[in-house]
């Protein structure tokens, strides 16, 4: 009986011990030892338009409050030099809009031109520098079509196939990723189309989400080198309003295309990150690019 | 043409009936059978103890005893789980006299035999079996708890140096190696992507399944085509005795697996199984996907002769997943795809003389998935592996001192994946050929030593052609009754990747002109003790290095190029090229194996410290790194006690077989933490100039930078066993993670409105199942 009782015993004490290594929870320590102070970049130049919208900012620790954190870097110093002609102009920080700009009128942006911007600008302390060079795309993009100016949403043809927008563009040399924005011009929360395949929404879900909604993306990429026409299509999934859109193609830099494709898929399906594609010298991150571009409106009706 | 000079020497070899035995000598070779179904036994220990000479039944269940001096012996068989078989047997002169054992089930299932000959049985089932090599029996694997049901591949995670990387794949990281490094053979056939989705469920029905061997590094020239390791599966022959059926029912799953003779000269046994969670918890939890498979096995064979012998063996199965984004939408918009497996295997197993034994398989593997997008947008994509072999391996007994292994295999790759989408397409369609030929001698100078080399050859063939030769070499020595030690080394080349993708099916690529295969170097050593005869303990260290293995790039659409254009000039691309990133690395560790098979109390308790580095040039910066299935230490327990009977041995008395038992299983695992690659830090962006809004992006500082916390879970299961003239039935309840603990599986990082959401993303809580299992 003595060795039954020590068996119970130990058996209880066993699966009691166990128990408690199997209960509780995992608990993550994020810690900002892998911190390291960078400078955001986020700027495009067009040709033949003012150089402005050139966002520098500082990045912050994945747990910092925003609300209580300073990220414009408003007395950095910027540059932006023309590679063709060796001229350095000085950006200057525009109080009202947040961002850089070049204020004088002796800046002409030109196709095919490099030009590289450099910042300076201590962040914690640290002081701290970033460049990058862009090459504006030689010529002109020109939407040459869209194949229908209105659909109802989700309009089937005569045999049942369901139809979508498709935007045909005369492609620009040297560039074979072209990038569509959709911005709907109505977007509210009663023109929402909640009769959709895609995702249930409630009114409150709109409300909250109405900017991510009323703007979307996509590109195309690898298209035939050279000359000639090529389409993107805009598929239903899109589009979440009975709206007016208004689609701009962009042709994008070597810079921009790669920020394009993986600045937002740093998160892996098993929850890892890793690397985006940035072409920013020293402590920066983000895009410096150029782009031509053309746009086309379409209607989604009820 | 070095190849054909090889096969040359092969066949050569099998045509000189070379024998080394004097005329004073004769041996002795037969098969080991299952005395109730006749299933042949491998692994079998027969001996003379008079001698001191012996052997073991390989996996067709033969074996030979050459150069015995001519007398009158007793002759010992002995497997676990068996009664111990011992007869009197004469060898004349000359004789090549042969003998097939039977052996019975013990009455007493799991009693602990009696030991004879200074506890021979259990040292020497250590000393016979290669380094770093493990065996589990189908009731072993069932033993351990699980979400649903027994499965192969979550037990086998329970043995040291095999890991999960989470709760959600059944997939096997083997010593610092990835899952596309393990060779998966179902009786003799390779399978790709041998998991079910969600992990749960891996390819292989544990009730269809006879014999599996796991070898973690090491392995012999027998053996190629991966860097990691090998796991050989031997279904079930089949009944030849008399009809004989299983039956089991889960909340998830029904199975069932039958087996009969066919006359007096073969059997077939057939499994099938299926899960039907898509007909019953998903008809209330609509967040469950639509989601089921099925599979099923076949395996017959046949005595021609006493020499020769047919085996036919098949499996299939198919995954059918359908999600509809919004049920309550008037359109219907979502996506469908299945996929599965087709093993098919045709043996002729062949004994030319006692000496020379042989086996020789034609197979066929199959995995195709296909997914539909439907009509929203016309995405649609086709992944095919095909692989036809024609093999053979031969075992030459020479002498008791040399035993020579050679064979041959030629296989045929066709490796297809073809995506259409409406921007363009994917068309990589690709063939290979690879020819391999393989020598090795097992020469045993003394009884104390045991040491096999080995050469196999490699030319392999896709779009470029590559001939490689791996040495490997292993020797054990027997430093006392119940200590060995071991080593093993050799050199690994692998000429097929793998694209990985969570929850569904892989893509599988060849070395080609875009890449060269990878290889591995394994450096290992072993000791193994048997103690207080019944337990086995086995302690390795190992090195294993990489060279050119591949991992798969994120950010392969910053790289990619269209191999052509189709009509509407929409890019197609017809290769692997840029999906890749590829750099070296190693891995290092320790694992300590303590195991006991039978009594009341069985199970093992097994530790593994691991380290792992991978060095890529286009990842880190070019710094080394640890991959995401990285631990440092792992822990398993597993137990399973016959309640009765060890209350019976704590009072004295003896093992008994009771009509009603229950049993209960216990698996616990407690393991440090993975690595993760963590953001740094955050940034504002927009993705266009014409950006409405700027959002929260994430950088990542360092790859592997952040650790886990530890996981840990404990499953336990309550099985009631009761018996009846002629079936048996056992319900049971089995509770996966019991404790509830919230293991992380990843971090999730957001803002809203200015402030920091991180979140912990957890892997499975409590999961408990019932079921019934039926034999009769």
């Amino acid at each position: 009986m003595k060795r039954k009782h020590i068996f119970y015993n130990t058996a209880i004490l066993l699966l009691t011990a166990l128990m408690i290594l199997g209960c509780g929870e995992g608990i993550v320590e994020v810690d900002d030892s892998q911190y390291q102070p960078k400078i955001a970049i986020e700027g495009f130049l067009f040709p033949h338009q003012p150089v402005e919208r050139i966002y520098i900012t500082r990045n912050f620790r994945v747990d910092q409050n925003l609300r209580q954190t300073g990220i414009l870097l408003p007395n950095a110093n910027v540059t932006l030099t023309d590679l063709q002609s060796g001229e350095v102009y000085p950006l200057t920080f525009d109080q009202d809009e947040y961002f850089f700009r070049y204020t004088g009128s002796d800046l002409l942006i030109e196709y095919g031109h490099s030009y590289r911007l450099d910042v300076q600008a201590t962040i914690e302390g640290s002081a701290l520098q970033a460049g990058a060079v862009t090459t504006v795309p030689e010529a002109p993009l020109a939407i040459t079509g869209v194949n229908y100016e209105s659909l109802s949403y989700y309009q089937r043809d005569g045999d049942g196939n369901v139809l979508n927008f498709d935007v045909e563009f005369e492609r620009v040399n040297g560039i074979d990723v072209y990038l569509a924005t959709l911005i709907a011009r109505d977007a509210a929360v009663e023109t929402f189309i909640y009769d959709n395949p895609f995702e249930e929404y409630d009114e409150a879900d709109v409300r909250d989400d109405l900017d991510d909604l009323r703007y979307e993306w996509d590109w195309i990429q690898n298209t035939p080198p050279g000359a000639g026409k090529s389409d993107i299509p805009i598929f239903w999934y899109h589009l979440w309003f009975y709206s007016d859109y208004e689609i701009v193609i962009y042709a994008p830099d070597r810079n921009y295309q790669d920020f394009l494709r993986t600045y937002d898929e740093v998160q892996e399906i098993d929850g890892n990150f890793h690397e985006p594609v940035f072409h920013i010298e020293g402590d920066g991150i983000g895009v410096f690019g150029s782009a031509v571009s053309d746009t086309v409106h379409v209607r989604v009706l009820p | 043409m070095r190849l054909k000079y090889l096969l040359l020497a092969v066949f050569l070899l099998l045509a000189v009936n070379v024998n080394a035995q004097t005329s004073r000598e004769g041996s002795l070779s037969g098969f080991i059978y299952d005395d109730a179904n006749k299933e042949a036994l491998i692994g079998v220990n027969i001996y003379f103890p008079e001698l001191g000479i012996g052997g073991s039944s390989n996996t067709s269940g033969y074996y030979i005893i050459p150069q015995i001096p001519a007398g009158s012996y007793t002759v010992v068989c002995e497997y676990i789980g068996y009664q111990t078989r011992t007869e009197q047997l004469t060898i004349a002169s000359g004789e090549a006299a042969v003998h097939n054992f039977t052996l019975t089930v013990e009455a007493v299932q799991g009693r602990v035999v009696e030991v004879v000959a200074d506890s021979i049985r259990t040292s020497e089932k250590l000393y016979e079996k290669p380094l770093s090599t493990l065996e589990l029996t189908a009731r072993q694997i069932k033993a351990v708890p699980q979400v649903a049901e027994a499965d192969l591949l979550r037990s086998l995670q329970t043995l040291p140096g095999i890991l999960p990387v989470s709760d959600f794949s059944s997939a096997l990281y083997v010593r610092g190696g990835t899952p596309d490094q393990n060779l998966y053979l179902l009786d003799g056939t390779d399978v790709y992507n041998p998991e079910h989705a969600f992990g749960i469920f891996s390819t292989f029905n544990t009730d269809a399944i006879k014999h599996i061997d796991i070898s973690k590094g090491g392995f012999s020239a027998a053996y190629g085509g991966r860097l990691s390791s090998v796991l050989d599966i031997i279904n079930l022959d089949g009944n030849r005795e008399r009809f004989q059926g299983s039956a089991a029912i889960s909340l998830l799953s029904a199975k069932t697996t039958l087996q009969m003779p066919i006359g007096n000269r073969g059997a077939i046994s057939g499994s099938i199984r299926r899960t039907y969670f898509d007909k019953t918890i998903r008809q209330a939890i609509d967040d469950i996907p639509d989601y089921y498979f099925y599979d099923g096995n076949l395996k017959a064979f046949f005595d021609i002769d006493k020499r020769n012998k047919l085996t036919l063996s098949g499996y299939g199965g198919r995954d059918v997943l359908r999600v509809v984004f919004n049920n309550a939408s008037s359109n219907e918009a979502g996506f469908q795809m299945d996929w599965g497996n087709r093993t098919g295997s045709l043996k002729w197993t062949r004994v030319f003389n006692p000496q020379l034994f042989a086996n020789f398989w034609i197979t066929g593997s199959r995995f195709t998935s296909d997914f539909d997008f439907g009509e929203t947008v016309p995405v649609t994509e086709r992944n095919l592996v095909t692989d036809v072999t024609l093999k053979g391996n031969l075992e030459y007994h020479y002498s008791r001192h040399l035993i020579g292994k050679f064979g041959f295999e030629q296989k045929n790759l066709h490796l297809l994946y073809r995506e259409d989408f409406p921007e363009g397409g994917v068309d990589v369609d690709r063939r290979a050929q690879h020819y391999v030929a393989y020598g090795q001698a097992n020469w045993r100078p003394t009884p104390r030593w045991d040491i096999e080399a080995g050469l196999r050859y490699n030319n392999f063939t896709s779009g470029k052609s590559f001939q490689n030769w791996e040495p490997r070499f292993s020797a054990k020595y027997r430093l006392s009754e119940t200590v060995n030690l071991k080593a093993a080394t050799g050199l690994y080349y692998q000429y097929l990747q793998r694209i990985p993708r969570t929850f569904f099916t892989d893509i599988w690529t060849s070395a080609s002109e875009y890449y060269d295969p990878s290889s591995a170097r394994h450096y290992i050593l072993g000791f193994q003790k048997e103690i207080a005869n019944d337990y086995q303990l086995e302690v390795e260290t190992y090195y294993k290095e990489y060279d050119g293995v591949f991992a798969f790039d994120p950010t392969f659409l910053t790289e990619i190029e269209a191999g052509r254009y189709n009509e509407n000039g929409d890019p197609i691309f017809t290769s692997a090229n840029s999906l890749f990133d590829i750099g070296d690395g190693d891995s290092y560790g320790f694992e300590m194996l303590l195991r006991k098979d039978v009594g009341a109390v069985s199970g093992w308790i097994g530790y593994a410290f691991a380290e792992t580095e991978y060095r890529f040039p286009d990842v880190n910066g070019g710094a080394g790194f640890a991959p995401r299935h990285d631990r440092r230490s792992t822990l398993n327990l597993v137990g399973n006690i016959d309640i009765k009977n060890t209350l019976n041995a704590m009072q004295g008395k003896p093992f008994a077989n009771h009509k009603g038992n229950w049993t209960l299983g216990l698996n616990l695992v407690y393991a440090s933490g993975q690595p993760i690659t963590a953001p740094g830090s955050a940034y504002i962006t927009g993705v266009a100039p014409n950006s409405i809004q700027r959002y929260v992006e994430y950088y990542p500082s360092a790859i592997g930078n952040l650790r886990l916390p530890a996981y840990a879970r404990l499953d336990v299961s309550l099985a009631y066993l009761r018996q009846y003239r002629g079936w048996s039935m056992s319900p049971y309840l089995q509770v996966f993670n019991i404790g509830n603990r919230k293991n992380v599986w990843y971090v999730d990082y957001k803002y809203s409105n200015g402030l920091s959401e991180i979140e912990t993303v957890n892997m499975f809580p409590i999961l408990p199942t019932v079921g019934i299992n039926f034999n009769f």
